[in-house]
């Protein structure tokens, strides 16, 4: 078993990695750490699922855009129709944390190579037989729900910024969030009245210290700790709106 | 039914004589034997006694008035008394105490009297109550003592001392009593009676120091209320000095004119200072009262009054008639400087104090460089290095003058340096005083030679040397317009503009007064020199135009200020965190207040943190929330 290898040496082996196929950091790294950070054995996992993935690449290539590239909104769209899940549904958001996809909106053929391998289904029919377990899971299992909600942060945000416009922090919260967790109903309210120059981008510390707040705080709002708990000015603005009278 | 024999007749007689407080024939010891020796009629003599004394009791025993109750009980107990030491021998097994038994018949017939009693009694007690103590009321309270009723008289006792003090509407009053009321809750001691008279006396007393409005003029009101105040130990007075002081300093401090506020201030403070030395004995408590209520009306405005306190600073060190007195200047200082605590909006007031300081300084106005030194070294001390570092370098280069003579003109100029200048950045157009500008640049050694060096156009003075034998005393401009007239008889306004490319308020604001006082004649739109113009002095000073833009000038430097603000807590959030390592919010937010000492809101403090964790220099700890580590 070798050492664990340090930061900059694991940046060269992703680097590596990718000159072999075309795949996303997240991916990569799953894949080394599920190899020990062996870069042959990770090669050959990966020439593995191309070799066994043809009828996933055939999947992949009905939605695909004329070049073959990448898919895109219509095929995405496409896609979910044939899943027959509405394009808000949850579950397609646990389907691209699955696929460690990179960015909304778009899925890879590598997406789909990997992701369909893992979760053991070559077309979208067979997927469509285990999208009630997925959506169980989901729906049940607060782990797996705290890691799709904490990936889809950098699953929406683009690549030059560090945070995330507030509509779409809205949307994620009502997808993921509002079945789980009822406070998040008047959370909701409150963001959806910030009138529009108000409204400041979310950053990754607020964004994730919302999951925090539902789960340690949730319905019983005298918990909250107004005056000395560290929680982000942008939550503290909610409990304001709860209770205006504790505003100073 | 008596039974009369030879045995018990004498002592039936004895009996008699001593409940009627007959003298007695036989000395006591008489009777004593006589009883020794007929043991057999005991029992006889001992019912006797029960029924005479009974028959006393029913009969003779009137409770009509207080005196005579009183004397009646005295009586009843020396008879009792001294029944007893006569009969002792006759007391055995069979026949109980014969005190215990007089007093039970006794107690039996007070008893029946009792709401009778009470109530004479009662009265009574508020009758001695009002004129004081005295033997009577001791009488009182051991004849209540005796009686099987203490409870309820106690009891009633205090209902109706309750209704007693509830009458009381002055302070006055109740000043009065207090004596009679201590003297009465003495007699109680420590009984449950005595403390519930305290507690309700000062009750009563408390709520006429609540109702009572303050009136500092009224001095002996004052003194009785401080008075009472301290009996019953309330933070009435406390309160009502806060309060009182606080809505006087938010009409100080939201007056119209604001060059008084600060005047208005000090003076305020000391007349209430003055107040609490001489009503309340400079109690401490209300000493911190007053502090407390002039910080709090300050930091309402904090930011404003802190620019306002620079300009208060200027007006005590220009040369004027209103500072002849150096020794006095130097008391209002020093009254000021105690102050300075206040005053937490210390960025800004460095500001504007640095930008006045030098204004003084340039245009020859301080009454003593040495009292400038002296007050920064203080300021220094109370508000820290950073906030004093700007002015010590301008006093500093200020000390450092430089003089030289060059074709005809006496130069003397300071070099600061541009981190320490705040006023105004315009220069002087470069024609005007060429050579000498170049001379300088020369002549100087190697320090400045690496530096650009930039001729600041505010705060110049120049004395020109005009027509007959007068001396003008004006500023850079004016001086370079006068100059001008060397070149040509008459310009416009406009001509003025484009020669030496300043602003066309700067050259109308030195035109104006140059006009006003006949220097200049305006004719038509032209400026030509009013070669007539007279005057006693060989010196004449131009009084300079009051800058009008000057209050929204102070409006937005102040609000640049409040801006820089966050890059302030920026800096200092980063210094703590580097030094540190990790710290949790609560422990940053107070490190950052206590390191700036500026009146900053928590939220923006937290607000900074938010931005440093987004620009990763801080980031929150993955088990616990409220701690924060530098990332390096």
């Amino acid at each position: 078993m070798r050492s664990k290898p340090n930061q900059a040496q694991e940046d060269i082996m992703i680097k590596d990695l990718q000159r072999v196929i075309q795949l996303n950091d997240l991916q990569a790294r799953e894949i080394l750490n599920q190899t020990q950070w062996n870069l042959q054995k990770a090669t050959n996992y990966i020439l593995d699922i191309q070799k066994s993935g043809t009828k996933i690449e055939e999947q992949f290539n009905k939605y695909a855009t004329k070049q073959s590239l990448v898919i895109d909104e219509n095929g995405i769209s496409q896609f979910c129709k044939e899943l027959e899940i509405d394009l808000m549904d949850p579950v397609i958001l646990y389907i691209s944390y699955i696929f460690k996809s990179e960015t909304m909106g778009i899925y890879t053929k590598f997406d789909f190579l990997y992701g369909f391998t893992i979760l053991k289904v070559q077309s979208t029919s067979e997927l469509k037989k285990v999208l009630k377990r997925l959506k169980d899971d989901l729906n049940n299992n607060k782990e797996i729900l705290k890691s799709v909600y904490k990936y889809c942060f950098d699953f929406t945000k683009q690549k030059n910024r560090k945070d995330i416009d507030l509509p779409f922090a809205q949307g994620l919260w009502e997808t993921l969030l509002t079945n789980t967790f009822p406070i998040m109903k008047q959370f909701l309210k409150y963001v959806s009245q910030i009138q529009e120059k108000d409204q400041k981008p979310i950053s990754r510390d607020t964004y994730y210290m919302v999951w925090e707040f539902c789960v340690q705080i949730g319905e019983d709002l005298s918990k909250y700790d107004y005056k000395n708990g560290a929680w982000p000015t942008f939550i503290d603005g909610f409990y304001f709106y709860m209770f205006p009278h504790h505003k100073q | 039914m008596i039974v009369e024999n030879e045995h018990t007749d004498e002592f039936h007689q004895l009996l008699n004589n001593i409940i009627n407080q007959n003298p007695i024939s036989k000395p006591y010891l008489f009777y004593y034997q006589k009883l020794k020796s007929n043991q057999k009629y005991h029992q006889q003599i001992f019912n006797l006694i029960i029924q005479e004394f009974q028959y006393h009791t029913q009969t003779k025993l009137i409770f009509q008035d207080f005196s005579q109750i009183i004397s009646q009980h005295q009586q009843i107990q020396s008879q009792i008394k001294l029944i007893d030491q006569i009969f002792k021998t006759i007391e055995s097994s069979q026949n109980q105490s014969i005190n215990k038994v007089l007093n039970q018949i006794y107690q039996t017939k007070v008893y029946n009297y009792k709401d009778k009693i009470l109530t004479l009694f009662l009265n009574q007690f508020l009758i001695l109550r009002q004129n004081g103590i005295d033997n009577k009321l001791l009488q009182l309270i051991a004849f209540i003592k005796s009686t099987q009723f203490c409870q309820e008289f106690k009891q009633s006792l205090i209902e109706k001392s309750i209704i007693f003090y509830n009458k009381f509407t002055s302070i006055e009053q109740l000043h009065q009593q207090y004596m009679v009321e201590e003297k009465i809750i003495e007699l109680f001691q420590d009984t449950q009676l005595g403390s519930s008279l305290r507690e309700e006396f000062s009750k009563v007393i408390a709520r006429n120091l609540n109702d009572t409005p303050i009136l500092l003029e009224n001095m002996s009101q004052m003194k009785i209320y401080f008075e009472l105040n301290q009996i019953i130990d309330s933070n009435i007075l406390k309160g009502k000095i806060f309060d009182m002081v606080y809505q006087d300093m938010i009409k100080v401090i939201n007056n119209e004119n604001k060059q008084q506020i600060i005047n208005n201030l000090f003076e305020t403070k000391e007349y209430y200072e003055q107040k609490v030395s001489d009503l309340f004995q400079n109690n401490e408590k209300i000493k911190i009262s007053l502090s407390s209520a002039i910080e709090t009306a300050i930091q309402l405005k904090v930011n404003q009054l802190s620019e306002q306190l620079s300009s208060y600073f200027d007006q005590l060190l220009i040369k004027k008639q209103e500072n002849k007195d150096f020794v006095k200047v130097q008391e209002k200082i020093k009254k000021t400087l105690e102050l300075m605590p206040y005053f937490s909006a210390k960025d800004i007031f460095e500001h504007f104090y640095t930008q006045r300081m030098t204004r003084r300084l340039l245009l020859e106005l301080s009454i003593s460089q040495e009292l400038e030194t002296d007050i920064l070294i203080n300021l220094k001390q109370q508000c820290g290095d950073q906030y004093v570092r700007k002015a010590e370098e301008v006093l500093k280069e200020y000390k450092k003058c430089y003089q030289y003579q060059y074709q005809g003109v006496d130069v003397k100029l300071v070099v600061i340096s541009q981190n320490s200048w705040t006023l105004k950045q315009d220069q002087i157009p470069k024609f005007f005083l060429k050579e000498q500008q170049q001379y300088f640049l020369e002549s100087q050694n190697q320090e400045l030679k690496q530096k650009i060096l930039l001729w600041m156009l505010e705060c110049s003075n120049c004395y020109v040397k005009g027509f007959k034998k007068y001396i003008f005393i004006v500023s850079a401009v004016q001086a370079m317009i006068l100059d001008l007239f060397n070149n040509q008889k008459s310009y416009k306004a406009q001509e003025f503009i484009q020669i030496s490319g300043l602003s066309k308020d700067e050259i109308i604001r030195n035109l104006i007064p140059l006009e006003k006082e006949k220097i200049l004649i305006l004719d038509q739109g032209t400026y030509s020199v009013n070669y007539e113009f007279e005057s006693k002095k060989t010196h004449i000073k131009i009084n300079q135009m009051q800058k009008i833009e000057k209050k929204e000038e102070i409006e937005e430097n102040t609000q640049k200020l409040l801006h820089d603000r966050k890059y302030v807590i920026d800096a200092s959030i980063v210094k703590i965190m580097k030094r540190d390592k990790q710290h949790t919010l609560q422990e940053i937010v107070n490190l950052v207040l206590k390191d700036l000492g500026l009146p900053i809101k928590v939220v923006d403090i937290k607000q900074q943190i938010e931005v440093l964790t987004e620009k990763e220099y801080l980031q929150r700890d993955q088990q616990d929330m409220s701690l924060f580590i530098y990332l390096a």
